[in-house]
């Protein structure tokens, strides 16, 4: 921790000490809300908080100081003292985070004072229109439409975030009879967690210890981008490449799509999609059958594989340079601490093979549990995809997940049902608006972190609109429909018991509070088991083109928009995409040999056909395209999950995000507005 | 009487760390009251980010590699931008920083017209902030009006605000004790900056690497911006 961030930590948990000294109440330190009226012009507070912009529950520490908001009072425009959020940074105390953080976390604050954020509740009228509502006749109208359906047609979809959000949920689920939370199976990491529980046996997503490493072979996880958790696994890469002296760590990453992983490795191995796994499969051969390393420890079934496995043709099934793959083989097998991140950023049919057989990859190189190798999860994951198959919701509840990330099925259940909504959507029958993250109590478990960790504390500003925190709705819905859910005790409180040295649940919470959270410093030690069941089987062919059809596309999370999340934000909108320099939308990218056969050029508008949908977007000729296939990222104009199939990746949940497409040009650019619209160094500008 | 010694301020950039993620765009924007760009403006070539990452694609696939690399006013101790100015409103001072004084540029445009690094941004029109997004503005930094031009300024108000603070404390501001928004929020700790002439500070130690170079140095503008590049 630096020096500045140490004295504003201090200067937080000091000046409520001296507070307290000052003979105020301890009631006035505990609760971190800064009153509006006590705020010193000048004067700036910094409190803990938890990012709310992804799973990853960085935790943040947050700049408030005064400001003034122009509010209307009896018809006249006053202008009233406010708290107000500044900056939102890193908390250095966070192990996640390590005070630092990504362009979506610090962009967050552009949501709580988004000009169009919900500012009260609303109705969907008999003319189908959404209009303002007292929030008496919104939780009436929750009620009616909860009541004239049955428990099992209820449903709560909601993201895969873990915390005092989800266990308020749970209670109502709970208490009303409903069936438990599912997430949209997109950005949930059920790939991972699949292939996590047949690699090793374990509930979550392993954590990669590659702050450690000498050589990391990454096969499908841009961990650097939009994957589990960017900030954490970005610290955690600078610290391999640089942080160690005179030992500098290795990344070679393989993916179909030139991603900010691939930016950043010393090698990418690009790969044809759903290549990884021949990739994954071919790498284990070499490690066996070239390197004498010991199959003793995997699954009977994959051992046999990759003993009898023919390494050039499953070189050509993948699509990547073979010479490279004996390269990062020969690194693996070599390097004092080897590792390999099996993971799914572009979710395929066989996604949940390729990362189960990459993980395993760890089981031959011994390095589970030790330095610069795999552990287990930090924490563990209760929540399933929704099963479209099995539901026929009446009523659905959206909570904290992104539209842009509904995969097409979920979105048809949403089509017959009433939806309640608790932020901002399209599809809301009624809107309950909760607090913005910012203004609420929230603590979170994050995706991954050292150990288990809570983040994140009280609120400390006051709502600026008419919102009501879902925990208290989710309470009031329940009281109309008869049944009375508990206020739980604060989350810090519940985990009370395991603590030592503080003399009750209170002192430990507040604790906890000012610091941010409450961290373990490593995750439970948990032997890999892998299941001899899962999985294992030769690698089927890549690409999904066929003559209708003859391109593949595939979409993904992107570092500047997250799921989606992100695409509404000024800052994140103004924003060059990495790959294209395409300010206020995201291009479809296409290899400049496909381009040149469509006569596609930089801005160009195209269509793009599936089997399952249509998009339009503006074309961007990517030299670092693979070919054959095209790329378009979650969250910009075009509806990017509009068209893979509602198919899920091995039976796991995972909504699929490839497929064949066939793409027209449409017209000419009409507006492409790059930020630089050079591609090479020594190339002009074009006109 | 002995002069006053004064830090000189530089900063070191580790592309073999640096994942072209742009969070030091956003955090550049949040701390300045950067103004927002509509697509208007865009279309018309005026987007305004201090800080911004160029990227080049070098080779052909599938032997392509991704060359990124952040930048923002270099702070040049030899300073093309600052002869042009007529009206000197931009000038190096004592730390080494090219200054800019918002209310004495009369917008000839002529400094970011001879800025090779093409780092200097001009507002053509007021800014504007739909309410309430204002609300988060910085009130350590001015917003500039039309008509002026703005830059990168290392973060002049965190440098001014942690000299105070020493001198308040009675203490000497130590290495890493001033972190631009930028270097303070780079996921992998890409970015040092400090006191180049502390030859034990981490931008002395970055920039004395064997890796260490400096953008367009040929144009002799010494640059304080360094960049150690990548590879083994």
């Amino acid at each position: 921790m630096d020096r500045r961030n140490f004295f504003k930590l201090i200067g937080t948990a000091s000046g409520g000490a001296a507070a307290g000294a000052c003979g105020k109440q301890s009631n006035e330190i505990i609760p971190l809300l800064v009153p509006d009226e006590q705020i010193v012009p000048g004067v700036e507070e910094w409190r803990p908080s938890v990012c709310p912009q992804c799973p990853a529950g960085c935790g943040t520490i947050v700049r408030v100081m005064r400001a003034e908001r122009v509010v209307e009072i009896d018809g006249a425009k006053a202008r009233k003292p406010i708290a107000a959020i500044k900056k939102i940074e890193g908390n250095p105390l966070d192990p996640v985070s390590g005070g630092r953080i990504c362009a979506l976390g610090q962009a967050a604050v552009q949501r709580l004072y988004h000009p169009d954020r919900p500012r009260g509740p609303k109705i969907r009228n008999g003319a189908g229109v959404l209009e303002d509502a007292p929030w008496d006749a919104a939780l009436d109208r929750a009620a009616e439409v909860l009541q004239a359906a049955s428990a099992e047609e209820v449903l709560y979809v909601s993201s895969v975030a873990s915390g005092s959000r989800s266990a308020a949920a749970a209670d109502f689920l709970e208490g009303c009879g409903y069936p438990a939370a599912q997430t949209p199976g997109t950005f949930d990491f059920e790939v991972e967690r699949a292939a996590a529980q047949y690699a090793f046996g374990w509930n979550g997503i392993p954590l990669y210890e590659i702050q450690d490493a000498d050589f990391v072979l990454s096969i499908g996880a841009d961990f650097l981008g939009g994957w589990v958790s960017p900030v954490f696994y970005s610290r955690r890469f600078g610290h391999m490449r640089r942080g160690r002296e005179g030992r500098r760590g290795t990344l070679f990453h393989a993916e179909s799509r030139c991603s900010q992983t691939a930016w950043a490795a010393d090698r990418w191995l690009p790969v044809v999609p759903r290549g990884e796994h021949a990739l994954a499969l071919a790498v284990g051969a070499l490690l066996l059958q070239r390197h004498g390393k010991d199959a003793a420890s995997l699954p009977p079934a994959l051992a046999a594989i990759l003993q009898q496995a023919d390494v050039a043709a499953l070189c050509a099934q993948s699509g990547a340079r073979r010479a490279w793959v004996e390269t990062a083989a020969e690194r693996l097998a070599s390097a004092a601490a080897p590792v390999v991140i099996g993971g799914a950023s572009i979710v395929h049919g066989n996604s949940v093979a390729a990362a189960a057989a990459a993980n395993a990859l760890n089981l031959i190189l011994d390095n589970v549990g030790r330095a610069g190798g795999v552990r287990p999860p930090s924490r563990s994951f209760e929540t399933t995809a929704v099963d479209a198959e099995a539901v026929r919701p009446k009523v659905v509840f959206l909570d904290g997940v992104a539209e842009a990330a509904l995969p097409t099925r979920v979105r048809a259940l949403l089509d017959g049902a009433a939806v309640i909504a608790f932020q901002s959507s399209e599809r809301a029958d009624v809107l309950l608006p909760d607090h913005d993250a910012l203004e609420a109590d929230r603590v979170v478990s994050p995706a991954a972190s050292p150990g288990f960790a809570l983040t994140g504390g009280p609120s400390f500003v006051r709502p600026l609109y008419d919102t009501r925190a879902t925990e208290d709705v989710l309470r009031a819905i329940a009281r109309r429909l008869g049944k009375s859910i508990a206020v739980p005790p604060p989350p810090y409180e519940r985990i009370f018991a395991a603590q030592e040295g503080f003399a009750d649940a209170a002192e430990f919470a507040a604790w906890a509070e000012r610091r941010g959270g409450w961290w373990e410093d490593r995750s439970k030690e948990t032997p890999a088991r892998p299941d001899p069941d899962g999985p294992w089987r030769p690698a089927s062919p890549g690409g999904a083109a066929d003559s209708e059809y003859p391109l593949t596309f595939q979409t993904f999370a992107t570092v500047r928009y997250g799921d989606g999340r992100g695409a509404d934000l000024p800052w994140l909108q103004q924003l060059p995409d990495p790959a294209s320099s395409l300010m206020f939308d995201l291009p479809l990218e296409i290899d400049p040999a496909a381009a040149a056969g469509l006569g596609i050029r930089n801005g160009d508008r195209v269509a793009v056909y599936s089997a399952s949908g249509a998009v339009e977007a503006q074309a961007y000729v990517n030299p670092a395209a693979v070919p054959g296939v095209v790329s378009l990222g979650v969250g910009g104009k075009a509806d990017a999950l509009a068209l893979p199939p509602p198919q899920s990746a091995d039976g796991s949940g995972a909504q699929i995000f490839s497929c064949a497409v066939r793409v027209e040009r449409l017209g000419a650019a009409e507006r492409f507005l790059q930020f630089t619209r050079i591609d090479r160094e020594q190339e002009p500008v074009r006109s | 009487m002995t002069e006053e010694k004064h830090p000189q301020w530089a900063m070191a950039i580790d592309l073999d760390r640096c994942t072209g993620c742009e969070g030091c765009v956003v955090a550049c924007h949040a701390e300045n009251n950067v103004p927002l760009t509509s697509p208007d403006e865009a279309e018309k070539g005026r987007m305004k980010h201090w800080i911004r990452i160029d990227r080049y694609y070098e080779g052909d696939f599938p032997d392509i590699k991704v060359k990124y690399r952040p930048v923002m006013c270099q702070q040049c101790d030899d300073a093309p931008c600052e002869p042009v100015c007529p009206v000197y409103a931009t000038y190096q001072n004592e730390e080494g920083l090219n200054v800019q004084v918002y209310n004495r540029c009369v917008g000839t445009r002529y400094c970011a017209n001879n800025c090779p690094y093409t780092v200097r941004y001009f507002n053509y029109e007021d800014p504007f902030w739909p309410e309430p997004l204002e609300l988060q503005h910085n009130p350590d930094v001015s917003i500039r009006p039309g008509g002026v031009m703005e830059k990168c300024t290392f973060c002049l108000q965190r440098i001014q605000r942690a000299k105070l603070e020493s001198e308040e404390n009675g203490r000497e501001l130590a290495d890493g004790g001033v972190q631009p928004a930028c270097v303070q929020g780079c996921q992998a700790e890409a970015m040092a900056f400090g006191d180049i002439s502390d030859p034990e500070s981490k931008v002395s130690r970055w920039a004395g690497s064997g890796r260490s170079t400096q953008l367009l140095d040929e144009l002799g503008t010494k640059p304080r911006v360094f960049y150690l590049e990548k590879g083994a």
